[in-house]
């Protein structure tokens, strides 16, 4: 026993281990924000960081816009032929604005819950190992942006904000495998009404996020739109995630799960919107 | 400047920037990196902290892994302790194989594949410890510890040259 304790290396060991198990401990069971001092070193690291992210963002913007230009008389021939339909759909849209408008006035209605803000932010970087896949953002508390607020890139849902320091934070992605911190709650869009399910995977190798706890009952189409239906709690409804690729029962036959790709490119964001909901949460 | 001025201001500084260029590679290339068939992990403040941990002195060393071990954890994950516990251990085994090895080029970049896995290895334990990730073992190293060796392998090359020479200018009396 005494040859034991006298053995300085081992005893540097087993602090060190117990300090760090007790370190893991208190960051994954303790509080949810991160430490003052935790947010301060993060906030400065992500200051200078920007010193990587601004050019590089720069020189990709390069890269895309002469990309873009080589494919510019295509997609000019593909948009002028969704023009006449937005056309269409953008005065069908401020009629629909106006009666949704004058309604809510009726009922008085104040915020409901498809109202949203949105804060815009770029990537200063990504977790290297992706174990978990989280985004560094630069915009934090200052520029208004709260834990658990959903986060948009251009065109869907990629995730929520994890953490929250002065003046940046980050955004923990749908595809990570954490099972118990990514679900959404989602919406179906159907022909017969909408219907509802939860988010709670990714699937890799195809890249489609899974989406189960649908009722047997419902009719779900390939094509069908997924939007977040704002009844988790923080999100506002109707924020886009994906279309439905393929449906099945789920493993215990009890419920459907449907297959999403999601709309968002989730391997590629650089600019993303952190959205704010203006309807009270219930909590 | 002294020798223990440039040790307490140059590695710091290197390993800080190679701290923050791993999370801005890993977000540039992340269409790249990050596939559903292959995971690139860029560990470029590992390749500098096993070719500064053969020059400088081990008290530093390990003072300096310790730091930036937490600032990882912190500044990416937000799960203190796999990091910090495991920056530290590869600065120790180096600190241990310096006497017996040169550093050439040959053995650093035997070194590189020997210690990107033993920390690829650890952090995959850690993380299946804790049940962040359903991955199994025979996944892991064909998704992940195969291409990040690659990766790595190729960084260190670049890196090698400027690196060795930076190491040799700092620790010159």
């Amino acid at each position: 026993m005494n040859q034991f304790f006298s053995n300085k290396k081992l005893i540097i060991l087993l602090i060190s281990v117990i300090i760090c198990l007790s370190l893991i401990a208190f960051s994954i069971t303790g509080n949810r924000n991160a430490s003052v001092v935790q947010q301060f070193t993060n906030d400065v690291t992500a200051l200078t960081g920007r010193i990587f992210s601004k050019p590089a963002n720069a020189v990709m913007n390069t890269i895309e816009s002469v990309d873009h230009l080589m494919n510019t008389y295509e997609e000019n021939q593909q948009l002028k032929s969704k023009i006449d339909d937005l056309y269409e759909s953008g005065a069908e849209l401020a009629a629909l604005k106006e009666d949704n408008k004058k309604l809510k006035e009726q009922l008085k209605l104040e915020s409901t819950l498809s109202e949203y803000s949105g804060i815009n932010g770029t990537v200063i970087a990504r977790n290297p190992d992706n174990w978990v896949d989280q985004l560094l953002i630069d915009k934090g508390s200052q520029n208004g942006v709260e834990m658990d607020m959903s986060v948009m890139s251009s065109n869907g849902y990629i995730g929520r904000i994890v953490e929250v320091s002065p003046t940046s934070s980050k955004v923990q992605l749908v595809t990570t495998a954490d099972q118990n911190i990514s679900r959404v709650a989602a919406q179906i869009t159907t022909d017969k009404g909408p219907v509802h399910g939860i988010i709670s995977g990714y699937d890799a190798e195809k890249n489609q996020l899974i989406l189960n706890q649908i009722t047997v009952d419902a009719e779900l189409e390939k094509g069908d739109t997924v939007t977040t239906s704002g009844l988790g709690g923080v999100s506002p409804s109707s924020l886009f995630i994906g279309e439905i690729e393929e449906v099945q029962l789920d493993a215990h036959g009890l419920a459907q799960e449907a297959y999403i790709s999601p709309a968002a490119d989730i391997d590629d964001v650089r600019f993303v919107t952190v959205v704010k909901r203006n309807a009270e949460s219930g909590e | 400047m002294t020798r223990k001025g440039r040790i307490s201001v140059f590695i710091p500084l290197i390993l800080f920037l190679a701290l923050l260029l791993d999370g801005t590679l890993a977000f540039i290339f992340s269409a790249h990196f990050y596939t559903a068939t292959d995971i690139y992990v860029p560990r470029l403040i590992l390749l500098c902290l096993l070719v500064f941990a053969f020059y400088a002195p081990r008290k530093n060393m390990i003072l300096f892994s310790i730091l930036f071990g937490l600032l990882y954890d912190s500044y990416y994950v937000g799960i203190l302790g796999i990091y910090v516990a495991l920056f530290p251990l590869v600065v120790y085994f180096v600190d241990k194989l310096k006497k017996i090895l040169n550093p050439n080029f040959i053995v650093l970049s035997m070194l590189t594949i020997i210690m990107v896995s033993m920390l690829e290895f650890s952090v995959y334990g850690f993380y299946h410890m804790l049940e962040l990730t359903t991955m199994d073992m025979s996944l892991f190293l064909a998704k992940r510890l195969g291409p990040t060796l690659l990766l790595n392998l190729l960084l260190f090359f670049i890196i090698y040259y400027p690196l060795k020479k930076s190491a040799l200018a700092i620790v010159k009396d």
